[in-house]
């Protein structure tokens, strides 16, 4: 913890530094950019820089993971059927005798692809719905947000249950289920963004040079409270992932015999008693997934908001 | 305060006609035909025709929507496409158990996650902090229903220390008065068998509270070291006020507004993972029921339930909202004097 206080210090010179550079020093051309200064925030987060070594390795596992698996992901070979770990299969063999360091391994991408693509598809809408509420304000903002009032009225993960059940099973389809749970909470982050920044002389500038309404929106607006929105989609992939496996567990998500973690340990949950392996991998393969995303949304957080850290 | 609640009343009929909208829309208009699922793929075109007939598929979807509302307005949520029993009754006979295990998984996340927190802000950047930021982080980490997995591994099949599954033990049969397992117990008069509910409860309650204890804790936390910085704090430490008064009646007590907010949410979200939760036990409650419906295309039966759980969400925020007022005097609602 000394190491964090440290860290908080430092930070805090850091920033500090910025400052008075800035200050002192007029002639400076251009102002270190918000991502330099979050940048070097991020690097003295030790934690953060852990999570983001994680990911770039679970992004590397998600590309070339197939082409190093030991053996086919989906190979039934009931020969070896239900075996536990072994030096032959680094962690043990299911009820069909697949491999499943290589379903975990293959099935990285799959919880990866799912994270990202759900979070930019509820942030693509979300935010374009929220920055209009914001921004038009008047009915437009009632009618948007009541919606989302609406939405956020079922618990996410039973909307994304009733969401499957309507689409059916498919990793397509459960992208755009958790995408659609999570749309209201990007909205009204970026509404409530766009109304503290809206009121600004810079806006008030833009449109009197004649900007219309969706260039002040998108060039003018929304750069200025990018910074809140990468925080939450960081941590809205954790989500995402954890989402994911929770459908597949429950048997709603993708189609066995993908190797997506959550419906491997769906398929496994008749077994559990006698073959805790089945279960064990898959659980700390996403566990850490979601660990990682998380340190790494939290180091984000902090490094744009050394405040938060007190 | 009274007007004030009325008009939150008011205002859920719009949020409930909105999610029976969102749920009937999606299930009867985006859903592909139950029929052949529930009929099974060799059934015949007049007989699920026929099937439809019944069930009042052949309506034109407004006529749908406009009897599902009037039926769920008295209660009538339909048949099970597969057990032909009211839907209605079906789900009330399963709440009772959903509800007091999320009753107990709240009570067991607010005391622990409260007293995580306040231990961890009061004794900031010690090993007992580290290790209770540890713990959250992992909290938010793990998927519910793995870790509910390994409790089963552990307790269960290592230790044999708690049953793996179910809300009673197969040689004991509870008279259904309530349909809370442990209330039905208690009323039973015998002690063996409220033992054995509790013995049953402990690990799908426990499993069911860690996210939201440490969500719970996390904002205790942050909370609490925001009012340790306060001045009046300071003020009351050099009047000499003991250090456990402080932290009890001064900052605990500044601190917890968004601690209540945090609960309350959190308790709509518990409902959601009850359904994981439940099904990992065999918790014979409604998000198991849900789930298996779900899976076999039993519409009315998702429909209702999720109705039912929103309704209860929305409420549980309002009441929220008025706790607010009792907890901090300086909030009146409704009033313009103000």
């Amino acid at each position: 913890m000394e190491n964090n206080m440290k860290q908080t210090l430092d930070n805090h010179e850091t920033m500090n530094q910025y400052e008075n550079t800035n200050q002192a020093d007029i002639k400076v051309e251009k102002p270190e950019s918000q991502l330099h200064i979050m940048w070097s925030a991020l690097r003295q987060n030790k934690m953060a820089v852990a999570g983001m070594i994680v990911i770039i390795l679970l992004v590397v596992i998600a590309l070339i993971g197939d082409f190093i698996a030991p053996y086919d992901p989906t190979a039934i070979d009931m020969g070896s059927a239900k075996q536990g770990p072994s030096l032959q299969h680094f962690f043990g063999t299911d009820i069909q005798g697949r491999d499943i360091f290589s379903r975990v391994l293959s099935g990285t991408k799959y919880s990866l692809l799912v994270g990202v693509c759900a979070v930019a598809f509820s942030l693509a809408i979300g935010t374009v719905l929220g920055a209009f509420a914001g921004y038009f304000g008047g009915i437009l903002d009632s009618v948007i947000m009541r919606c989302m009032d609406i939405m956020l009225s079922i618990p996410s993960i039973l909307l994304a249950i009733t969401l499957m059940a309507a689409f059916g099973q498919g990793l397509d389809k459960a992208i755009v289920a958790i995408g659609i749970v999570s749309i209201p909470e990007y909205a009204r982050i970026v509404r409530s963004s766009i109304l503290s920044v809206k009121e600004n002389d810079y806006v008030a500038a833009a449109r009197v040079i004649g900007n219309k309404n969706g260039r002040i929106i998108f060039k003018h607006i929304l750069p200025n409270v990018v910074s809140s929105i990468v925080v939450r989609a960081t941590l809205g992939i954790s989500t995402a992932i954890l989402d994911i496996a929770a459908l597949g567990f429950l048997g709603l998500g993708v189609k066995p015999p993908t190797p997506e973690w959550g419906t491997m340990l769906g398929d496994a949950r008749t077994y559990i008693l006698s073959m805790p392996h089945m279960i064990i991998f898959p659980g700390i393969a996403i566990s850490i997934t979601v660990l990682a995303f998380n340190l790494f949304g939290d180091g984000l957080r902090d490094a744009l908001d050394p405040k938060a850290r007190s | 305060m009274a007007k004030y609640i009325v008009k939150r009343l008011l205002m859920l009929i719009p949020v409930l006609l909105g999610v029976s909208f969102i749920v009937f829309f999606l299930l009867r208009v985006c859903a592909p035909d139950p029929a052949p699922v529930v009929l099974g793929e060799h059934a015949t075109e007049e007989a699920m025709d026929e099937w439809r007939e019944a069930n009042g598929l052949n309506d034109s979807i407004p006529v749908q929507y406009i009897e599902f509302i009037k039926g769920a307005l008295t209660g009538d949520f339909g048949n099970s496409y597969y057990s032909k029993t009211p839907v209605f009754k079906e789900i009330m006979s399963r709440f009772p158990a959903t509800a007091e295990l999320a009753v107990v998984a709240i009570i067991i996340a607010s005391l622990l996650g409260i007293l995580i927190g306040v231990g961890t802000a009061v004794k900031k950047n010690s090993i007992f902090d580290n290790m209770g930021m540890l713990f959250c982080l992992v909290g938010v980490s793990v998927p519910i229903f793995w870790l509910g997995v390994l409790m089963q591994i552990l307790f269960a099949k290592e230790l044999s220390l708690l049953p793996v599954s179910g809300a009673t033990s197969g040689s004991i049969i509870l008279d259904k008065v309530t349909g809370s397992y442990l209330i039905d117990a208690i009323l039973s008069g015998n002690g063996d068998y409220v033992k054995d509910v509790i013995m049953h409860m402990i690990l799908p309650a426990f499993t069911l509270a860690f996210y939201t204890l440490a969500i719970i804790s996390r904002m205790t936390r942050s909370s609490m070291l925001d009012t340790l910085n306060q001045d009046y704090i300071r003020t009351a430490r050099a009047k000499g006020i003991g250090e456990g008064n402080v932290i009890r009646k001064h900052a605990l007590r500044n601190a917890m507004m968004p601690i209540v907010t945090v609960i309350g949410l959190q308790f709509g979200s518990l409902l959601g993972g009850a359904v994981l939760t439940e099904t990992v036990y065999g918790w014979p409650g409604i998000g198991k029921y849900l789930v298996e419906c779900a899976q076999k295309s039993d519409f009315p039966v998702v429909q209702a339930s999720v109705l039912l759980i929103a309704t209860i969400f929305v409420i549980l925020n309002l009441i929220v909202d008025i706790i607010y007022a009792f907890l901090d005097p300086r909030i009146s609602y409704g009033r313009k004097d103000n």
